[in-house]
C-alpha cells in the first residue's frame, strides 16, 4: 500500500469525522431537491461502499454509464437508509471507516488495496462536499 | 344580438369557405355589400376574424340539429351504453353534492359518452340538460358565445350574461365537452354560472382539469379487462369484452364470443388496455377479420385501428388522430418528456425517469413537475405505490404513439440507449447482490421492472452482445429463482446464438447459466454441453472462478445420473478453487453441494455436516437464500435417513423463508419433503395438501425432474387411502416421466416407490393393476398431475374437521398464520405476544382439531373450515 495515499485518506477521514461531529441531525433527512441525495442517503451509501471492501467485493460499478450508477447509488442508499433507521448513523460510519482503514493498514502494502483505498478517497471528498455544501448541515 | 336572416345566410357561405367575391356571386349581390354583411355579423358577435364566424356558425348547426331531434338538446346515441353502471351511480351522488364535476381521462376513454349518458339519465320532470361541444373550438373568446348559442341564450349585452340570464330561470345540467384546449375560459365562465346558477350543475369533460374553485375531478379509467389467466366463463362478463361484443355484432351480427374465439378477444381488450375507442374501431374490423386475426394486426395498430364512424368527431376517425389531439395540445417539454417516457416498458417510476429522460433539451430538476403535468392530463397513469415510491406507466396505445413520436427526434437512439443501459446496469448489480443480505429486495426489483429489463435485453442483442451476454449471466439466478426457466433459457438461447462464439469473460457466464436453466428445466444433454463448454471457456480465459461454477454444474449432473462418486470429486474441486479465492458465498454452495454427494453415497453424517457448515456460513452472509436452501436440504438428509419427524421442523421453516423471498420452485421441493415425512409418519390428511402444493409449483415452473418426484411421492397416500388404481396409474406415468427427461430416482426414492406400489397392486387383481399401469403410461405430464391433484384434494375433503367454531379467536389467527408458512417467531411478532404464547395457542389449537402437525392444520385451514369465522377479519 502506497503509504502516501494511506496518509492522505486518514487525513481527509478526520476532516470528514470532525464535519460529522458538527452535523446538525436534522439536517440527515433535509433534501436539497428533488433528486440530489439526503445527507443521509450520502452517508448510507458510504457504509455500504464500506461493507463491500470488507467483505473482498470487488467495486465495478465504474462499468456502468455514470446515469445508471447514479441511479443505482439512490436505490442502494435509500434501501440502506431503511435498514439503518432508529440507529446513530454518523457514529455508525465513523466506527466502520476506522475498521476498514485499521484492516487496510494491518494488511500491508498489497497492491489490491490501492482500488480500495482510492475508492474510499473519492468518496471521502464527495462527502465532505455534501457536508460543506448543504446548507444547515453543518452548526 | 341576432343576426339578420341575410348576415346569417352570408354567414354560413363564410363557413363553407367562399371568398367575398364567390359569395356576392352566389346571392347575386354586389361584393361591397358583402363585405358589410360580414361586419355588422363581426359587430354583433364580438368577431374579428372569418375563422371565428365559421367557428360559431358549426357550433350553431350542430344545436340547431340537436333541437330538431327531441326536447333534450342532448344528441341522440346510435349505440348502446356498455358498463359503467358503478360510475353512473356515484357520479349521480357526487353532481348532488357537487355542482360542477369535470370527467378527465385519455382521449378515447369514454368520457363524453358518460357525460352524456348521465345528464340524459337526469334530464327527467322538469330538468334540462344541454351538451355543447367545444372539441373544435381553440379561440377562448369564442367559449362563451358558442355555449349561449347551444342553450339558446339571445340576450342583449356579454354572451356570458346572456348564458346567465338563460340558466339562472332553469333547473338543469350543462355538459361542457372537450374543454382541454379552452380550459382558461370554460374555468372563467364556470365560475361565473355556478355562483349565479343555483340549480344548473356543471359537468365538464377535459383530458386534464380545468382547475377552478369547487371544482371536484372524476378520472374515467378505461374499461375493465380479463387478466391474462382469467378463466373462459368470466371472460364475456368483463365490460371490454362486452363493449367489444356490443360493437362487433353492429358489425357482423352473427357474431358472438364463443370457445373459438374468447381467449382472442380478451386478448385484444388486454393489448388495448380497455379504451372504449379502441375496442370500438378493432370491433369494427370484425365483418372482416376474426379476433385472432385482430390481435396479430394490433402491433401495427394506428394503421390498423382507423375508419370510426362517420358520426363521429374527427378526432375520433382513428386511434392516432385521438392521440394527436392530445400530443398536439401539450407545450414542447411535455412533448419531449411524453415521448421520451415511451421508452418504458410497463411500469416505471420516477428515479429511472431521471435518469433515462434527464438529458437536454430536459433538465432532471424539472421532470417531477413535467411528469405531474402527464399525469393531469391522462397521458401517464399512476399504477402503483411499492415500498412507498408511486410507479407510472403508459396505456399500450400511448406508448405505442409515443414511440413514434419519439423515433421523429434526433435523440431517440440516444434515448432508447440510455433506457437499455440503465436497466443493464440494474441486472447486473441484482445479479451481484442475489447473494446477499438484501437478495429480496433484489428479487422484488427484478420482478417489478421485468418488462424494462426484457426492452433492454432486445436493445443489447442487436447493440452490444457482451453487455446481453452480461445481463442474461446476472438475471439466469432470477429466473432460476422465480421459476422462469423457458423465459431464460429463451434469452441465453438468443444471445449465445449471436455472440462471435470467441472465449471471453461474458461468454462463459451466459454459458454457465444456460447449463443451470437447462438442468434445472431437466435438459440434462443441454446443461452437460454447457457447462462442458463453460470449463473450456474458463480454461481459454484463465478465470478460476468460472472453472469452479462450471465443475459445480458438471457435479450436479454427475448427481442426477447416479454417479455420486464423480460428483464428489467435481464438487471438491470447485470448493477447492472458491476457497483459493477467498469467495465466500460460493464457499457456502459448494459445501452445500459436497452435502448432496454425500447423500448420493449415503453417508448422512457428512452430509449434515457439511450442510450445518454451510447454514452457518449463509447466516454469517445474512443470505436468506442460502439458508433456506440449507434447511431444506437437513430436512431432506433427515428424511432420508429415516428420521422423519425431526426432518418435519427444517423443511418447514424452509418453506416460510422460501415464501418471503418468492422461490416458488423452492417452495415447491419442500412442501414435497413435507408431504413424504407426513406419508411416512401416517398423516395421510396432512401429506395431501403440501404434495398438491409440490405438484403445482412443479409444473408452473416446468421443473421435470421435480414434477416426476413429487408424482412419485403421491403415490403414498393414494395407495394408502384406498386408490390403489388412481396410485398406479401415477406411479406410471411417474416413470415414463423418468425416462423422458432423462433423470433416475434419487436412491431413498426406489424402495420407497416400490414399496407404495406393492401395497397398491396388492389391493387389485392382477389384471387390474397391470391395465391401470397400462393407462398411466399414456397419460400426459398435463393429465397426469391433473388427475393426482384431484385425488388428493379429495383425501383432504373426506377427512378434514368439519367446524373450527371450537377454537378461540386468537386460536384462529395463529392458524391463520401457520397457513400462511410463518414460523412461530413470525407469528409471535406480527400478533405482538411471546413465541411462548403462540406455541401454546398453536398445541391448543391442534389438541382440540386432533392433529399433530403444522401442516395438518394448514390444510384445514386452506379446506376453509374456518370460513364464515374471525379469520375474515383479521
Amino acid at each position: 500500500m502506497g503509504s502516501d495515499r494511506y496518509g492522505e485518506v486518514q487525513a481527509l477521514a478526520r476532516d470528514v469525522q470532525g464535519l460529522l461531529r458538527r452535523l446538525d441531525p436534522k439536517s440527515l433527512q433535509l433534501k436539497p431537491n428533488s433528486y440530489e441525495p439526503t445527507v443521509g442517503e450520502s452517508l448510507a451509501l458510504a457504509l455500504l461502499g464500506l461493507d463491500r471492501i470488507a467483505s473482498d467485493e470487488r467495486i465495478d460499478l465504474e462499468t456502468a454509464p455514470t446515469f445508471a450508477t447514479d441511479y443505482l447509488n439512490r436505490r442502494l442508499s435509500k434501501r440502506l437508509l431503511e435498514r439503518y433507521r432508529g440507529r446513530d448513523l454518523p457514529a455508525e460510519f465513523e466506527r466502520r471507516l476506522a475498521d476498514v482503514l485499521r484492516t487496510l493498514a494491518k494488511d500491508g502494502p498489497a497492491r489490491e488495496n490501492a482500488p480500495a483505498l482510492a475508492w474510499i478517497h473519492r468518496f471521502l471528498i464527495d462527502l465532505e462536499s455534501v457536508l460543506l455544501q448543504r446548507p444547515g448541515a453543518i452548526d | 344580438m341576432a343576426l339578420s336572416r341575410r348576415e346569417r345566410e352570408v354567414a354560413e357561405l363564410v363557413a363553407l369557405g367562399l371568398t367575398n367575391r364567390a359569395i356576392a356571386q352566389r346571392l347575386f349581390l354586389s361584393e361591397r355589400t358583402i363585405e358589410g354583411h360580414i361586419d355588422r355579423a363581426f359587430s354583433k358577435l364580438g368577431f374579428s376574424s372569418r375563422t371565428q364566424l365559421a367557428m360559431w356558425i358549426g357550433a350553431l348547426e350542430r344545436s340547431e340539429r340537436s333541437a330538431e331531434s327531441g326536447t333534450s338538446p342532448l344528441p341522440a346515441q346510435l349505440t348502446s351504453f356498455i358498463g359503467r353502471q358503478n360510475d353512473l351511480a356515484a357520479l349521480r351522488g357526487v353532481l348532488a353534492d357537487h355542482r360542477l364535476v369535470t370527467l378527465i381521462g385519455p382521449g378515447g376513454s369514454g368520457k363524453t359518452r358518460l357525460a352524456i349518458e348521465l345528464a340524459g339519465g337526469m334530464a327527467t320532470g322538469g330538468t334540462s340538460a344541454w351538451l355543447v361541444d367545444l372539441s373544435s373550438i381553440s379561440d377562448l373568446a369564442l367559449v362563451a358565445q358558442i355555449v349561449a348559442t347551444a342553450v339558446g341564450a339571445t340576450g342583449a349585452g356579454s354572451p356570458t350574461d346572456a348564458v346567465i340570464d338563460r340558466m339562472r330561470k332553469t333547473k338543469g345540467v350543462l355538459v361542457l365537452d372537450n374543454c382541454e384546449q379552452v380550459a382558461s375560459a370554460i374555468a372563467e365562465l364556470a365560475e361565473r354560472i355556478t355562483a349565479a346558477c343555483p340549480d344548473v350543475a356543471l359537468l365538464v369533460t377535459s383530458r386534464e382539469p380545468i382547475r377552478v374553485a369547487g371544482e371536484t375531478t372524476w378520472r374515467v379509467e378505461p374499461l375493465a379487462v380479463p387478466l391474462k389467466d382469467a378463466a373462459a366463463v368470466e371472460i364475456s362478463g368483463f365490460e371490454a369484452v362486452r363493449l367489444f361484443e356490443d360493437r362487433a355484432r353492429l358489425a357482423a351480427p352473427g357474431f358472438r364470443i364463443d370457445d373459438s374465439n374468447v381467449a382472442a378477444v380478451a386478448e385484444v381488450c388486454r393489448r388495448l388496455d380497455g379504451l372504449p375507442l379502441a375496442l370500438e374501431l378493432a370491433a369494427a374490423r370484425v365483418a372482416a377479420l376474426s379476433p385472432a386475426q385482430i390481435v396479430r394486426r394490433l402491433d401495427d395498430r394506428f394503421s390498423f385501428l382507423v375508419g370510426g364512424s362517420r358520426s363521429s368527431a374527427a378526432r375520433h376517425q382513428t386511434l392516432k388522430t385521438t392521440l394527436e389531439w392530445s400530443f398536439g395540445l401539450l407545450p414542447p417539454t411535455e412533448r419531449r418528456l411524453f415521448e421520451r417516457v415511451s421508452v418504458f416498458a410497463g411500469s416505471f417510476s420516477l428515479e429511472a425517469v431521471e435518469a433515462v429522460a434527464g438529458i437536454e433539451p430536459l433538465e432532471r430538476g424539472q421532470l417531477v413537475e413535467l411528469l405531474g403535468l402527464l399525469i393531469d392530463k391522462s397521458l401517464v397513469a399512476v399504477t402503483a405505490e411499492t415500498r412507498g415510491e408511486l410507479r407510472y406507466r403508459l396505456l399500450d396505445s400511448m406508448r405505442a404513439f409515443g414511440r413514434e413520436m419519439l423515433s421523429a427526434e434526433a435523440d431517440a437512439a440516444a434515448i432508447v440507449e440510455r433506457h437499455a443501459r440503465l436497466y443493464s446496469s440494474i441486472a447486473i448489480e441484482a445479479g451481484k447482490r442475489l447473494a446477499g443480505a438484501d437478495a429480496v429486495e433484489w428479487l422484488s426489483l427484478v420482478i417489478e421492472e421485468v418488462d424494462n429489463l426484457r426492452a433492454a435485453l432486445e436493445w443489447t442483442i442487436e447493440h452490444d452482445i457482451q453487455l446481453a451476454l452480461q445481463v442474461c449471466a446476472s438475471l439466469a439466478g432470477y429466473w432460476d429463482l422465480h421459476g422462469w426457466l423457458y423465459e431464460g433459457r429463451h434469452w441465453l438461447f438468443r444471445c449465445l446464438q449471436a455472440d462471435s462464439g470467441e472465449p471471453s469473460m461474458q461468454r462463459g457466464a451466459a454459458l454457465a447459466a444456460a447449463g443451470l436453466l437447462a438442468y434445472r428445466q431437466g435438459d440434462y444433454a443441454v446443461a452437460t454441453t454447457s457447462f462442458e463448454a463453460t470449463r473450456h471457456v474458463a480454461d481459454a480465459i484463465g478465470d478460476r472462478a468460472l472453472h469452479a461454477r462450471a465443475l459445480a454444474g458438471l457435479g450436479d449432473l454427475h448427481i442426477v445420473r447416479s454417479q455420486p462418486t464423480e460428483a464428489l470429486r467435481c464438487y471438491e474441486q470447485s470448493l477447492e478453487l472458491y476457497r483459493s479465492l477467498n469467495d465466500r458465498p460460493s464457499i457456502a454452495r459448494g459445501l452445500s453441494r459436497l452435502g448432496n454427494a454425500y447423500d448420493n453415497l449415503f453417508d448422512y453424517e457428512a452430509e449434515e455436516h457439511a450442510y450445518r457448515e454451510s447454514l452457518a456460513l449463509f447466516r454469517e452472509l445474512n443470505d436468506r437464500i442460502g439458508i433456506a436452501d440449507q434447511l431444506f436440504s437437513i430436512g431432506m438428509c433427515r428424511m432420508i435417513s429415516g428420521r422423519f419427524e425431526s426432518a418435519l421442523p427444517f423443511a418447514t421453516e424452509s418453506i416460510s423463508l422460501r415464501t418471503q423471498v418468492g422461490d416458488v420452485l423452492g417452495v415447491a421441493w419442500s412442501q414435497m419433503i413435507v408431504g413424504i415425512c407426513e406419508t411416512r409418519l401416517g398423516h395421510h390428511l396432512a401429506a395431501a395438501h403440501p404434495l398438491c402444493q409440490a405438484l403445482t409449483g412443479m409444473e408452473e415452473a416446468g421443473d421435470g425432474r421435480g414434477l416426476g418426484l413429487a408424482l412419485d411421492a403421491s403415490v403414498g397416500p393414494l395407495a394408502m387411502t384406498g386408490r390403489p388404481d388412481v396410485a398406479l396409474r401415477i406411479a406410471s406415468a411417474a416413470a415414463q416421466l423418468r425416462t423422458s427427461v432423462g433423470y433416475s430416482q434419487p436412491p431413498f426414492f426406489g424402495p420407497l416407490i416400490d414399496g407404495w406400489v406393492k401395497d397398491a397392486r396388492g389391493g387389485l387383481s392382477p389384471s387390474r393393476a397391470d391395465r391401470e399401469e397400462i393407462l398411466g403410461q399414456g397419460l400426459s405430464r398435463e393429465e397426469a398431475v391433473h388427475l393426482a391433484v384431484k385425488h388428493l384434494q379429495a383425501i383432504t375433503a373426506e377427512e378434514v374437521p368439519a367446524t373450527g367454531t371450537a377454537l378461540t379467536a386468537r386460536e384462529r389467527q395463529v392458524v391463520a398464520l401457520v397457513a400462511d408458512g410463518l414460523t412461530n417467531r413470525e407469528i409471535a411478532k406480527r400478533l405482538a405476544i411471546s413465541e411462548r404464547t403462540t406455541d401454546s395457542h398453536l398445541q391448543h389449537a391442534m389438541g382440540k382439531l386432533g392433529f399433530r402437525s403444522r401442516s395438518q392444520l394448514a390444510v384445514w385451514h386452506a379446506r376453509g373450515a374456518l370460513a364464515g369465522g374471525d379469520l375474515k377479519n383479521r
